[in-house]
């Protein structure tokens, strides 16, 4: 009789205990990051009875806390590339939207100050089409700083967020510490299960730190979880954490890095940084922005250069010689904070042509420097020395160390990223644009034959002789002189360059025809300089014959095309990160019909027992009734 | 596989949420009638895009050129219009003095009114258009570019630059021709040689029809034909070397050398002279200036009268070479504007072709966007309504 109260009572305080957890199963079923919980039952030690053995009941082995570590791994990681792929998304938006407006646009902005120049060369002496130029041009300056402001605006965003970000990641770093100090007091590591509520806990911020950074985690034996960034760089360890901090970046201050802190000496992990919102927002930065603003630095320096070499070659309304149209900054070069030698790098555009539109890593051995791109790491070759009579020449850049450089020192070069915010319209009066060419021709009146000669071209502004008289006579048809000198020549079409000017004469000259190079004083009808430069502004202005306009479509369709692939990327990860979790919840999330039908089972086998203990009650009264017989 | 009732929810919120990005960006994309509206909708198109507008932008400029230039041209052409009927009544005039009837008196008359004729000219030379720029002054549009000296000859100030304008992007044309290309550089006689008589003649010989019968036995050179008697002639040439010679039929004979036939109308006397120079180049004042000349002298002799005569004649011919001068700078222009309307068309041609080719890039195909716009909202519907239904599904309700 006691063995059938004992078994009944161990079956009512099982099944007690049974409906207790699926009661907290279901008030969890809407908690984040609950883990399910079940009662495991065993049947107790059976009595031996002869030879026979008696069952005596049963017993709870364990609540068991239904989590699976291979999927909540599998969803760290669908979460880190997750939070990667979005931050990215949403930093690539802007660009995105930014290159979106049509009537705004590069392309449109640049067509007008074109525009602008052939109304000038459609009446140059007009001074309301020339003004009308400067304030193309001024609209052109104010949509290259918009721009480059906008990027700036990005670049700010980038910073704050990596900061806010950073320190959500210190902050999870010194809870799960905190949680790791709470599992050794609870005893974890002597065999003891720990508790569930901790461990739900420490699950879901691991989730959440894998949405900032990508981390890998190791269990220790102490029952402590340690957490990792990067390759290894260590964010929690027992009931210690790191502190992570975004400090300006030790060679250029305008790029953020990301120093971890607080675990022995500082470490800068920014290389190592993958995965998450953090690394997604520097991916951006790194893939996306500075890139982007090279291409529209590029771009602002071939306009320019281009601009101010054929304005250079002109001579404006009062018969001065033509200067800079447009200036921008020379380029930016930063020794890196950890340098020991007392090296510095100066940079110049020389070949307008070359440039990539990167920044770049000068690293110096000991003995010899290489350059690396900064978008893809390529070793770009270099001639030169190094010195300023003979400078590095690669990209279109020339190269000047000065100072000692020490072994291992870095410097980081900017050429194009800030270009385009310091764009500034030089000219200020509209008699300033150079439209005409400084020297034109004659025919004299008395030529009998029926050569001609073309309007000229000058080649060569700086020539101290450019606005000299030169006077080609002809000895005969197939010689002339210059200026009473020489013999030379005639091939029809050929180019004769005299004093910087360049002309052709054509046709059959005859002895004593006389043709005149002179300087073009009072020509405030001459358009020559300002064709010349729309000219030139529509050919190839870089390498591979690559447009100013081609330039700028290309700069759309890589933002375009990055956004879009990206776009893609997210949507990707999303469901696999979607998929992760239904994976992950199929074992530990609470359903509610299966909690209904455990506890019916639970109800159904708790009234048996009761019966059972009624049972015992009916034979222990019978017996007594039978004693009192 | 089980299901817990969070992920029923969080699968349907997701669907939901896909639902109703797509109908969002659908709607965007009804709402703006564009099926591109950021790079990243489609980034090839997208720079398509940005290529055509520009090259939308720079067919108007170019049709704005078109404009500028046609403009010029024909007040350059209705210059030049009233420049040749000028002309063309001076040679009226010089024909007029050339008659026999016409007196001494009368040619004063009528050199006074070739003289207002020049000035005239003088006016129509300095052309200016609204902007008070000057058209025939090459580069030189400010000051005025043909001014008379103190001794009333005409001098030009300008240059001879010709500005071209840009009208498509390989096309230029030409919007003026320099003062020095319209008035100055004017072919005299007949473009190969100039006839003039010897002021000292005493016989009554008449330069008649001339010209160049065999063009390349021309030798460029200053000959003389000299009558060593009224029937007998010879040529030198500059070198004093006889060049040909020959006898003379009094009444009128032509004298063939170097390959030009000089015709001698009338009677020359012994040791008369006629001289055949190289032509060149004469401004259209210098040639007013010429024929006033040649109207001023006197016709008290039958020897002055056939002076007077093969003077006016050569004057005619200048004239002659003036007015085909004018109207070849007259037939240019009109060349240039065909060129301008034919570009005009070609370019509107293409606008449209680009207009086209943009529209199909970046406009939004209506009907295939609203029926996706119903299907997507048709989506979202059954969507909420699977949501209500299966989220009111439980075992609870039964126990």
């Amino acid at each position: 009789m006691a063995d059938l109260l004992n078994i009944g009572l161990s079956a009512l305080l099982t099944q007690q205990r049974a409906l207790t957890t699926t009661s907290n199963n279901i008030a969890n079923a809407n908690t984040p990051g609950y883990t399910r919980q079940r009662v495991e039952l065993e049947q107790r030690q059976a009595q031996r009875l002869g030879s026979d053995y008696l069952g005596t009941g049963v017993d709870i082995t364990t609540v068991r806390r239904m989590s699976d570590d291979l999927l909540a791994g599998q969803l760290r990681s669908a979460s880190g590339s997750f939070g990667r792929a979005d931050a990215f998304v949403s930093l690539a938006e802007s660009l995105d939207n930014m290159l979106a407006d049509s009537n705004a646009g590069l392309t449109a902005t640049m067509q007008s100050f074109v525009n602008s120049l052939q109304d000038v060369a459609n009446d140059p002496s007009s001074s309301s089409s020339r003004q009308a130029l400067l304030a193309d041009a001024n609209n052109l300056v104010s949509r290259f700083k918009s721009m480059d402001q906008q990027m700036t605006v990005l670049s700010d965003e980038v910073r704050t967020r990596l900061t806010s970000t950073a320190d959500s990641v210190t902050t999870i770093g010194k809870q799960l510490a905190d949680i790791n100090k709470r599992l050794v007091e609870a005893g974890s590591a002597s065999g003891k299960n720990s508790p569930s509520d901790l461990l739900d806990k420490r699950d879901q911020l691991l989730e959440q730190l894998s949405g900032l950074v990508q981390v890998s985690t190791a269990q220790q034996r102490d029952g402590t979880t340690s957490v990792f960034i990067g390759s290894g760089q260590v964010l929690v360890l027992g009931s210690d954490s790191a502190t992570i901090k975004v400090t300006p970046g030790t060679a250029d201050p305008l790029q953020p890095q990301i120093v971890l802190s607080g675990l022995g000496p500082n470490v800068n992990v920014t290389q190592f940084i993958t995965g998450g919102d953090l690394g997604g927002t520097l991916d951006f930065s790194r893939e996306m922005l500075a890139p982007a603003r090279s291409q529209l630095g590029r771009i602002v320096v071939g306009l320019v250069d281009t601009v101010n070499q054929a304005h250079r070659s002109g001579v404006d309304a009062e018969g001065q010689l033509g200067g800079d149209f447009f200036s921008i900054s020379a380029p930016q070069a930063f020794s890196a904070g950890t340098n020991t030698g007392t090296g510095s790098v100066a940079v110049t555009i020389t070949g307008v042509a070359a440039l990539e539109p990167t920044n770049y890593k000068l690293s110096y051995d000991g003995a010899t420097y290489t350059l690396q791109r900064a978008d893809n790491g390529a070793v770009v070759p270099m001639t030169g020395a190094g010195t300023a009579g003979s400078p590095f020449v690669a990209n279109g850049l020339s190269i000047v160390v000065s100072g000692t450089p020490a072994a291992n020192d870095q410097f980081l070069l900017k050429p194009l990223e800030d270009v385009a915010g310091t764009m500034k319209l030089l000219l200020t009066r509209p008699a300033d644009i150079a439209a005409a060419a400084p020297t034109r021709t004659n025919a004299a009146l008395g030529n009998v034959g029926t050569a001609s000669i073309s309007a000229g071209q000058v080649i060569d502004a700086t020539n101290v002789n450019l606005l000299s008289t030169s006077t080609i006579q002809f000895i005969n048809d197939t010689t002339y002189s210059v200026n009473g000198a020489g013999t030379f020549a005639y091939t029809p079409g050929a180019n004769i360059d005299l004093n910087g000017t360049r002309v052709q004469i054509t046709g059959t000259p005859v002895a004593g025809d006389q043709f005149v190079i002179q300087a073009n004083s009072g020509g405030t009808g001459d358009n020559r300089n300002i064709q010349s430069m729309i000219d030139r502004l529509g050919q190839g202005t870089f390498n591979g014959n690559i447009s100013l306009q081609t330039a700028s479509a290309a700069l759309i369709t890589d933002v375009g095309s990055r956004t879009a692939e990206i776009t893609t990327q997210r949507d990707v990860q999303q469901s696999v990160l979607n998929q992760s979790k239904d994976r992950l919840e199929s074992v530990r999330g609470v359903n509610l019909d299966e909690e209904a039908a455990d506890m019916l089972k639970f109800q159904q086998l708790y009234q048996a027992a009761a019966k059972m203990m009624t049972v015992a009650d009916t034979l222990f009264q019978t017996v007594l009734q039978a004693l009192r017989g | 596989m089980r299901v817990s009732n969070d992920t029923l929810r969080s699968a349907f919120l997701s669907a939901l949420e896909a639902a109703n990005r797509r109908l969002i960006d659908t709607q965007e994309k009804v709402s703006s009638g564009k099926r591109v509206n950021k790079p990243s909708d489609d980034p090839v198109a997208a720079a398509r895009i940005a290529h055509l507008d520009a090259s939308l932008s720079r067919l108007d400029q170019y049709k704005s050129n078109s404009d500028f230039a046609r403009n010029q041209l024909g007040l350059e052409e209705s210059s030049l219009t009233s420049v040749l009927d000028n002309l063309q009544r001076i040679r009226e005039l010089a024909l007029q003095a050339n008659n026999s009837t016409t007196s001494d008196s009368d040619r004063k008359d009528i050199a006074a009114e070739v003289s207002q004729a020049r000035d005239a000219l003088l006016a129509l030379a300095n052309t200016t258009d609204v902007d008070g720029r000057h058209l025939f002054g090459g580069y030189v549009e400010g000051p005025t570019p043909f001014t008379k000296t103190s001794s009333g000859a005409v001098v030009y100030n300008g240059d001879q630059g010709q500005r071209t304008l840009q009208i498509s992007d390989s096309r230029f044309v030409a919007i003026n021709d320099s003062g020095s290309d319209v008035f100055q550089k004017v072919p005299q006689g007949n473009g190969t040689f100039t006839l003039a008589v010897n002021p000292a003649n005493t016989g009554t010989g008449v330069i008649g029809d001339s010209g160049v019968v065999t063009p390349a036995a021309w030798v460029r050179d200053t000959y003389r034909i000299n009558f060593l008697t009224p029937t007998t002639y010879e040529v030198r040439d500059s070198a004093n070397a006889v060049v040909s010679s020959g006898t003379f039929t009094p009444g009128g004979q032509s004298i063939a050398f170097r390959g030009v036939d000089i015709r001698i109308d009338g009677n020359p006397a012994s040791g008369d002279s006629f001289t055949a120079a190289p032509a060149g180049n004469r401004d259209v004042f210098g040639m007013m200036d010429d024929l006033m000349t040649a109207l001023g002298s006197s016709t008290g002799t039958d020897a002055e009268r056939a002076k007077l005569n093969s003077n006016i004649g050569q004057r005619i011919a200048d004239l002659d070479n003036a007015l085909s001068h004018v109207i070849n700078v007259r037939g240019e222009i009109g060349a240039r504007v065909r060129a301008l309307d034919q570009q005009d068309s070609l370019s509107a041609d293409f606008a449209l072709h680009l207009n086209t080719t943009l529209s199909s890039v970046r406009d939004l195909d209506y009907a295939d966007a609203l029926s996706r716009l119903q299907k997507e909202m048709f989506g979202l519907d059954a969507a909420q309504q699977t949501f209500a239904r299966t989220q009111d599904l439980s075992l609870f309700k039964y126990i």
